[in-house]
């Protein structure tokens, strides 16, 4: 169950996160170079697949632990 | 703002390095992000690391902004050593999460603004501040370890205690954790089946099998990502929000199931255990007490018996105060009477066990009856000031021990 703090927590890593892409992307642009530039339309998509297998990877493994151990025997976490 | 046109081939460098410095630049804001909320580097966010003596210990490398494990898994701001220094009266307290400010259940749906408790505000370093200030121990060096994991029934303590912690040479014992033995009514049948309590397999255990024992593709893949949690921050924080994610989600499926009748749901009133079945129980978790005080008997150790209980058992013993009145209403269960008779029953059979045995049983009930300030901060576990209030209770229970003990060190430490 996400509890008010986790969702501060993950919230202002969010932020944390957007934040310092909003600022590297302005300096890179001030510096003349257009990250859309680095990879064409094909190696972008390439790019996205390959990042979206490792997610879902991550994701089944999650949800086959949360499967073995259902989080409610853990009340104190997962080890 | 339009991209090249594609080339023919794949620039392949091209795509990994863009997935590289990505992930580079994921680890920088992760690593930032961290700092900034626990004022601390990352090294991990795993609580826990296993132990061969009581399965597990908290883990000293977790980053959190409340929460300080010491180099050897203690609840403490400062590091203790193995060996004794001379001249020192060192308690080890014994336990589950009420020892380690553990903080549980509801607490959020109830009071929305609870935050932790922090390692530098537990009984240990309460009852340390308290020892450190009475003149009587003057010149005699103070320690308190907070040695308790959450969740840590009598199995775990007991382990932990006989095979480790009695070689820290403590001069004072103290044990708590029974509402990790002992807290609702017990089933019939339930010492035949051993499906209760302690005497059932440790939620971590199949765990500890799936990491450490176990060869398949889950465990394999699990040892992986563990490294790589301790390693990268963005990897410990993501599988930390993932995990989360996932819980909540089977969670609500499971509800909507149970809502929509797909589910079984058991419409059977539980049938107690009786009396006698429950004394079977209860005798189990005297074994392993018998087996510490022996123990401690034996390294001349002074051991005690400390009783933590459920708010729900005795709300209407104690002056509430108006977040203990919403907390006592929100977790009364489904059987409070029959949660607390049988664990006042097993907090009958402890006390009488530690009279026999000439143990001292330090129950604060008739403390909290006439205390009308904050104790609780859930159902169970303590606020900063219920947690000073319990370590002025074993101070004062247990005084005249630390002045004898105190002057037996002196007299240790004398020349000639």
């Amino acid at each position: 169950m996400l509890i008010p703090s986790d969702l501060r927590i993950f919230g202002f890593i969010a932020l944390t996160l957007l934040a310092l892409v909003l600022v590297a992307w302005a300096i890179l642009r001030r510096l003349g170079l257009d990250p859309v530039r680095l990879l064409d339309d094909r190696e972008w998509l390439i790019a996205s697949k390959l990042v979206g297998i490792g997610l879902l990877g991550l994701v089944l493994y999650q949800a086959a632990i949360s499967l073995e151990f259902p989080a409610e025997s853990f009340i104190y976490g997962r080890f | 703002m339009t991209s090249p046109s594609p080339s023919t081939t794949v620039r392949w460098h091209r795509v990994i390095g863009v997935i590289v410095l990505a992930a580079l630049f994921a680890e920088g804001a992760a690593r930032l992000a961290v700092y900034v909320w626990s004022g601390k580097s990352y090294r991990s966010l795993s609580p826990y690391v296993w132990s061969p003596y009581g399965l597990v210990r908290n883990n000293p490398r977790l980053t959190s902004p409340a929460f300080a494990i010491d180099k050897d898994g203690f609840h403490d701001v400062r590091n203790f050593s193995q060996r004794k220094p001379a001249n020192t009266l060192r308690v080890i307290l014994l336990g589950g999460s009420t020892l380690a400010s553990g903080l549980q259940g509801n607490v959020w749906d109830v009071i929305p603004s609870t935050e932790r408790v922090d390692s530098r505000s537990t009984i240990a370093q309460f009852l340390r501040d308290r020892l450190v200030a009475d003149p009587a121990l003057a010149g005699v060096d103070i320690e308190v370890i907070n040695a308790a994991v959450n969740f840590n029934r009598i199995v775990e303590v007991s382990s932990a205690y006989l095979a480790e912690y009695v070689h820290w040479n403590p001069d004072f014992v103290i044990v708590a954790g029974n509402s990790n033995n002992f807290s609702t009514v017990m089933p019939r049948n339930s010492v035949r089946r051993r499906d209760f309590g302690i005497m059932t397999m440790h939620a971590w255990r199949g765990e500890f099998e799936r990491i450490v024992n176990r060869n398949d593709l889950l465990s394999t893949f699990d040892n992986g990502m563990r490294a790589l949690k301790d390693h990268s921050a963005a990897a410990g924080l993501g599988v930390k929000l993932l995990s989360k994610a996932i819980d909540t989600a089977f969670g609500r499926s499971a509800a909507l199931a149970q809502r929509l009748e797909f589910a079984h749901q058991s419409t059977k009133a539980i049938t107690p255990a009786d009396w006698v079945e429950y004394d079977q129980y209860v005798d189990e978790y005297l074994g392993y007490a018998r087996a510490m005080v022996a123990l401690a008997r034996h390294h001349r150790q002074d051991i005690s018996f400390f009783w933590e209980h459920f708010l729900a058992h005795i709300g209407k013993m104690k002056p509430l105060t108006e977040n203990e009145k919403k907390l006592f209403e929100a977790n009364l269960g489904t059987s409070p009477e029959l949660d607390a008779a049988f664990t006042l029953h097993a907090r009958d059979r402890v006390a009488d066990f530690c009279i026999r045995n000439d143990v001292p049983f330090l129950d604060p009930i008739e403390r909290l009856k006439a205390h009308s300030g904050s104790v609780f901060i859930d159902y169970l576990h303590y606020t900063a000031e219920g947690n000073r209030f319990m370590a002025e209770f074993i101070y004062d229970q247990r005084r005249e021990a630390f002045h004898r003990r105190a002057e037996r060190i002196r007299a240790a430490g004398e020349p000639g």
